[in-house]
């Protein structure tokens, strides 16, 4: 019996030799940049739906390992294939590289313009990283207008492409118009209500630069939202890390510093109409100001409060404003209702868009300046 | 010193009903809590908790009548020969399909995260020899096994609170108890079967040294089993939403797949709380395994339970291979739990006491 065991135990140890990948053997995909060529549908009426069209062009940012041990500047190799999906995609990597493709450390998800136009493909390709457990959740996710043009970025200061661009979207913390979506982020709200917002990065000469956002709705791309608004919404749905609001004071443009910010919500309802009452509480530094004049006064310094608060009002409304002519609901607003006003938010579950569209708002902000500084 | 007389203490009985239930089950919990009560899933594993303390009781009140007999001449004593027989072969067939079950529920999952290109049957049989090893030792082994787990199992535990605690939004745990009161019953029923496992309680009588404590170690394990439940649960919901935890089928995984560790110094944790989950399923498998051969050895009025192990191997093995994927794999174990599971777990317990306590009455 014990021999017989001994065998059994044997089986434990050689188990594991059906997934033997040596290290070597494996490519680490670092980034995937997903663009749409053409339009064609597959049109195959036989048993082969292979190798018909090449609908999508899928790049793999691979860093190459022998580059980055022998200090040379450009050390990413662009795996680029043109195939109808992405498994497609995959398997025709495996007919021209040597290597496995491996997706544990993937890191960002570009996604051109026009994949976020095509419902179809956009949703292919979020259930294609939702399904498998290899994929990286905590990946970022960016859109751009110009796939070709930002895999083909090389970075000043980094060697590789990815971590460039993820650092960028990182300085969210100290940018305010600026956001950053990872996968979880993503494809909790994509696959539940078809909706999302994705930064979107550009080649601008020889840099990625981050400016403005897409919304998506329905599963596909709704319409460009410029810069302005992110703070607004950043504030509204409390996720402000960090970043300046410039601020008109005298004539002078000065830049406040935000260091915290907390939003509490109230809903009532009046007249039909929900009624959001919005309190901000904000805490800052002054960064500039003008020189020579004396900042250090308990009455100049409320007097630049009150001017703060005044402007971020305003710009609330319009962003407010701006996200309701959208037609949905971005801000988060029907989430908060549910957690918090679940009765109202029964009243009016059934037209959400509608009841967002004609809720009223009211901001009442608390900005506080904190320090101004080593100057007086 | 510790005897060595194939009898285990009271802080062992608690280790037992500690570490048998947390399984596979652990993996799917949250999902399906999110499913049927949203976000009031932390109340209705309370109350699972609270009905699966109340089997404890009427367990203990049972065992403390008939205590140093078997179960299953307490089976016979209170039902008669005929009826006990029948119902423990119901509870044998039970324990052995659970053990099936949970270990093909393990290979499905080792499959996808770990070992994809290996065969199914070559996750199941090493498992399935490993598990026999031990339970074909006894219960006094498989009680110092699980001492000797019990701080990898802490140590993920603390690991998994640490990491998630800060980075969620629990605002997504709201609204509170805004629920109609049947579907908080079906929460209620899916958070009791979660604590199956604990049934094993049931056999372990005649092995204590002292069955005094016996209802208040379990109860503590039970305590504590909920809490771990109710965490799991409360990260999930914080991290993914209601809405999209639905959508998964081990969220617990995905959980843990989403961890950024901060200062990302080390990546990839999932592998490292994953070999120690394995841990986990083995030690309810190893307890099932010896739960169906003790029933099993008393029917056949053998006194070794050691041969009856490997007697049904082959049939633990042939019904975990039965389910062709894993969506029926999922529905074989909600039938087995709809149909045996009630019975074992729920009604039996308390028919046990319930006829107990009329028999003492006329004695």
């Amino acid at each position: 019996m014990k021999r017989l065991m001994f065998v059994f135990l044997a089986m434990l140890i050689f188990a594991g030799c059906w997934d033997k990948i040596e290290i070597e053997d494996r490519i680490f995909v670092y980034g995937i940049a997903i663009d749409k060529v053409s339009n064609e549908l597959n049109k195959s009426k036989g048993p082969f739906y292979e190798y018909v069209n090449e609908n999508i062009e899928v790049t793999f940012l691979i860093p190459n390992p022998s580059k980055v041990v022998s200090g040379e500047q450009n050390v990413f190799e662009n795996i680029t294939v043109r195939a109808g999906s992405i498994p497609e995609a995959i398997e025709k990597v495996f007919k021209k590289q040597n290597r496995h493709l491996f997706f544990g450390h993937e890191k960002l998800l570009i996604l051109g313009e026009a994949v976020l136009r095509d419902d179809k493909i956009l949703k292919e390709i979020v259930d294609w990283i939702d399904r498998d457990p290899q994929k990286n959740r905590s990946s970022f996710v960016v859109a751009t207008k110009d796939v070709k043009g930002i895999i083909n970025i090389t970075p000043k200061l980094e060697k590789l492409l990815v971590p460039y661009i993820i650092g960028t979207l990182k300085n969210q913390e100290e940018v305010s118009t600026l956001l950053n979506i990872d996968f979880n982020g993503f494809v909790s709200n994509f696959k539940v209500n078809g909706v999302a917002i994705l930064p979107i990065i550009n080649k601008v000469k020889d840099e990625g630069v981050i400016k403005n956002v897409f919304l998506i709705k329905d599963y596909k791309l709704l319409k460009e939202v410029d810069d302005r608004y992110i703070r607004g919404y950043s504030i509204l749905t409390n996720s402000l890390k960090g970043g300046r609001k410039l601020f008109k004071y005298k004539d002078h443009v000065l830049s406040y510093l935000i260091s915290n910010s907390h939003a509490s919500l109230e809903a009532k309802e009046e007249d039909g109409k929900i009624n959001f009452n919005v309190k901000v509480k904000m805490e800052g530094d002054i960064e500039d100001f003008i020189l020579n004049e004396d900042l250090l006064k308990a009455d100049i310094v409320h007097n630049i409060e009150k001017s703060i608060k005044e402007q971020f009002e305003n710009e609330l409304y319009e962003t407010v404003r701006y996200f309701q002519d959208t037609g949905y609901d971005y801000l988060k607003l029907k989430d908060w209702t549910k957690k918090h006003q679940y009765s109202l938010y029964k009243k009016y579950e059934k037209n959400w868009d509608e009841a967002f569209k004609t809720a009223k708002f009211n901001f009442d902000f608390e900005v506080k300046i904190r320090r101004v500084g080593v100057v007086r | 010193m510790v005897p060595n007389d194939d009898k285990i203490s009271q802080f062992q009985v608690a280790l037992i009903v500690f570490l048998t239930p947390i399984g596979v089950g652990i993996f799917t919990l949250p999902s399906t809590l999110a499913k049927d009560v949203e976000t009031n899933g932390w109340l209705s594993l309370i109350l699972g908790g609270l009905v699966c303390l109340l089997e404890i009781y009427f367990i203990c009140c049972i065992a403390k009548k008939y205590s140093p007999a078997k179960f299953t001449d307490v089976l016979k004593q209170l039902f008669g020969k005929f009826l006990g027989t029948i119902f423990a072969v119901i509870i044998f067939i039970y324990f052995l399909i659970f053990s099936a079950l949970e270990v093909r529920l393990f290979a499905e999952t080792t499959k996808m995260y770990l070992l994809y290109k290996t065969p199914l049957e070559y996750i199941i049989i090493p498992f399935l020899f490993l598990g026999i090893i031990l339970a074909r030792c006894g219960i006094e082994p498989i009680a110092r096994f699980f001492e000797a787990v019990i701080y990898l199992v802490a140590i993920t535990f603390i690991l998994v609170f640490l990491l998630y605690l800060p980075k969620s939004d629990y605002s997504n745990l709201l609204p509170v108890l805004r629920i109609h009161p049947l579907k908080l019953l079906k929460g209620v029923e899916d958070s009791f079967f979660s604590f199956s496992g604990f049934e094993v309680l049931l056999l372990l009588f005649p092995f204590m040294r002292d069955s005094k404590k016996s209802f208040k170690v379990s109860a503590i394990s039970i305590m504590l089993i909920t809490f771990i439940y109710v965490v799991i649960f409360v990260q999930c919901i914080a991290r993914f939403g209601v809405d999209y935890t639905k959508t998964l089928l081990y969220p617990t995984l995905s959980l843990i797949k989403s961890s950024d560790v901060p200062g990302a110094f080390i990546e990839g944790i999932e592998g490292l709380l994953f070999s120690l989950w394995i841990v986990l399923i083995f030690t309810t498998l190893a307890m099932f395994i010896f739960a169906y051969s003790v029933i099993a050895g008393d029917l056949l009025k053998q006194k070794e339970a050691k041969h009856i192990v490997i007697l049904f191997l082959p049939a633990v093995y042939i019904v975990s291979l039965l389910p062709d994927n894993i969506a029926s794999t999922f529905e074989l174990v909600d039938k087995l739990i709809k149909s045996l599971g009630y019975f074992v777990i729920l009604i039996l317990p308390t028919l046990m006491f319930i006829v107990s306590k009329i028999k003492g009455e006329r004695a």
